[in-house]
């Protein structure tokens, strides 16, 4: 099989995408100039910064560590609020670049005003954030409440006909459950996973690196664990899945595919390699479905499930 | 520095020596290799555990490196009341360094901008080419680092007040000497409203510039955003920014900037 007759092209719940790899959501924030960049780099969408309802603040550096296979980090979810997020939707929308907005909170009527508002301003699909683990009352805190769960994604599915996807936690005793119960109230499809709760400390000190103490782990040493996630939703449901977690060149990405993700999301290999990596890995998957004589990505979703 | 150092995990270093600066500012040396491999223009972060955490310019790079600090802030109160035998907390080296473009700099910096270009100016001289450095500060009492520079370039200084030397901000001082036009490349360590200003002047004389910015910086390592201008990440693809890259800005460049939690804000002068 040659090049030319390969399509990285994906549908995910309605969304065309151009190839498989998305920016994760967090990741250097929500500018349109950055998120433009990152598309001219390769990534067919983006998600923006997890946004709420109104402005929040970050926590105070030390933010980000780094630590073996990854980062520590404790951003604190800060954002300027659904309104000002409008601004950079508008840009990307008029440059037709695909944006999934990302949202969080813990109050339903707040999921619906920023639905409203963004899915007017053109957001192409939307996210919601059940899996952020170091800020109290929103995140994994709320995606560890089934009903909250429910409510949420409900409130949210009445105000947009467009995709949505649950991000869910990787350290959820209930995830099958959690998954369950955003699918049910009309989720399009999940993102597995976010950061899991972690924690490094300096020796010298005898002090957390982090000014919040605790942070998430993100980059490498968190991939395995997402993989077990996207194998796990996967046996359980037919609706797309998105894998994120510890991408770090083509066959990391290759394994989420593997184990059912129909796309990938890239984070820190951004920064721990460059914003050059996601050309990297797009080349690698091309290489590999020619070496496989796979014409699409859908091809090899799921397949190393078939082989139990 | 064992092999299995991780750059962007803050390791503890010892301060060397201390030196008193002006009455305010001080330098902290300390003996780390990574800073000592740095260039001019690199930063670290610096941490003082439950203080702070601060972006610092590396202002002299050598076996024993130093960061200079201007007291504002609980973090660098208590970075200039420290003594030899105490221990600070680094990443890093971060970002990109200046590129020496020409034979005849123009060097200028201004107040707790001076750092990097005490740097740059000691590289400038090691490969012999000629520089001359425009010192600047709000006053008199800010000007630091005058000794050491005399010794490398020719040294023109200049406070806002007119205390000492040439009257008038960095940007009016450094525009009247672009405009004699010997200076072959436009080295600037300055607030944005002020880079604002003299590459206008760099512009229209075709002078390529090389500025230093300075932008909140939440992780430091291109991960969060915070420190974006344009496309660019200050972080990452900065600090320091050649012609081409600040046309690119050019219109958030002392305009706007985000804050740590990404809304728009004007920039102030300061
Ligand atoms: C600095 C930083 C900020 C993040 N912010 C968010 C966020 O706002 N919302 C969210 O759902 N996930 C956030 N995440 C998690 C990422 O989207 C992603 O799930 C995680 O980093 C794992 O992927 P990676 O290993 O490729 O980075 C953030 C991660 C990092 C490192
Ligand atoms: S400070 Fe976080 S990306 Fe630059």
């Amino acid at each position: 099989m040659s090049q030319e007759q390969i399509s990285l092209e994906v549908e995910i719940a309605e969304l065309s995408l151009r190839n498989p790899i998305i920016l994760a959501s967090g990741i250097l924030g929500h500018s349109a100039e950055i998120f433009e960049r990152i598309y001219e780099g390769g990534a067919a969408a983006v998600v923006g910064k997890s946004i709420s309802l109104l402005p929040r603040d970050a926590y105070k550096p030390p933010a980000v560590v780094e630590v073996r296979g990854g980062f520590l980090n404790a951003i604190g979810l800060g954002n300027p609020g659904a309104e000002a997020f409008v601004q950079e939707l508008k840009k990307l929308s008029a440059k037709k670049i695909p944006v999934i907005a990302s949202m969080f909170g813990s109050d339903p009527e707040d999921f619906v005003k920023m639905t409203k508002i963004l899915d007017s301003a053109g957001a192409s699909a939307f996210e919601l954030n059940l899996s952020c683990p170091h800020v109290k009352g929103v995140g994994t805190e709320v995606g560890q409440d089934p009903d909250l769960v429910t409510k949420i994604v409900s409130a949210t599915r009445r105000n947009t006909s467009k995709p949505i996807f649950a991000k869910v936690s990787p350290s959820s005793e209930i995830l099958l459950q959690t998954v369950k119960a955003a699918e049910d109230a009309g989720a399009s499809g999940i993102t597995a996973t976010n950061t899991i709760r972690a924690m490094a400390l300096d020796v010298e000190s005898g002090m957390p690196y982090l000014s919040n103490r605790y942070g998430g782990l993100s980059g490498e040493a968190l991939h395995p664990i997402a993989v077990r996630c996207v194998y796990e939703i996967a046996e359980h449901t037919k609706n797309p899945i998105i894998g994120c977690g510890g991408v770090v060149d083509w066959e990391s990405a290759v394994e989420f595919i593997l184990a059912g993700a129909s796309a990938v999301q890239v984070g820190t290999v951004l920064a721990s390699k460059s914003i050059g990596t996601i050309e990297e890995i797009l080349n690698g998957i091309k290489g590999y479905m020619v070496r496989k004589g796979y014409r699409r990505i859908s091809d090899f979703v799921g397949l190393a499930h078939s082989g139990k | 520095m064992d092999s299995h150092t991780l750059v962007s995990r803050p390791r503890a270093v010892r301060i060397t020596k201390v030196r008193d600066e002006n009455g305010q500012a001080k330098s902290l040396f300390f003996r780390d290799e990574f800073s000592s491999k740095a260039l001019p223009g690199n930063f670290v972060i610096v941490w003082l555990p439950g203080i702070e955490e601060m972006p610092m310019n590396i202002s002299r790079i050598d076996s024993e490196s130093s960061v200079t600090v201007w007291p504002y802030s609980p973090g660098t109160n208590a970075l200039c009341s420290m003594k030899e035998g105490d221990t600070i907390w680094l990443r890093g080296p971060y970002g990109n360094p200046y590129k020496i473009l020409g034979n005849n700099s123009l060097l200028i910096g201004s107040g707790s901008g001076l750092s990097p270009l005490l740097a740059l100016a000691k590289h400038i001289a090691s490969k012999k080419l000629s520089a001359t450095f425009i010192l600047h500060a709000k006053t008199e009492q800010g000007l630091i680092f005058h000794n050491e520079l005399a010794k490398t370039c020719e040294v023109v200084t200049a406070t806002t007040d007119g205390s000492k030397g040439r009257k008038g901000k960095a940007s009016y001082v450094a525009n009247g000497l672009i405009a004699n036009g010997k200076f072959d490349v436009v080295y600037a360590g300055l607030g944005e409203i002020e880079l604002r200003m003299i590459f206008e002047t760099a512009e229209a004389r075709k002078m390529p510039v090389q500025f230093g910015l300075e932008r909140p910086m939440l992780c430091g390592v291109g991960l969060c955003g915070s420190c974006s201008i344009g496309k660019y990440l200050v972080c990452r693809d900065g600090p320091v920014l050649n012609s081409e890259q600040i046309r690119e800005c050019f219109a958030e460049l002392g305009v706007f900037r985000r804050t740590k939690s990404g809304a728009i804000v004007p920039v102030k002068d300061y």
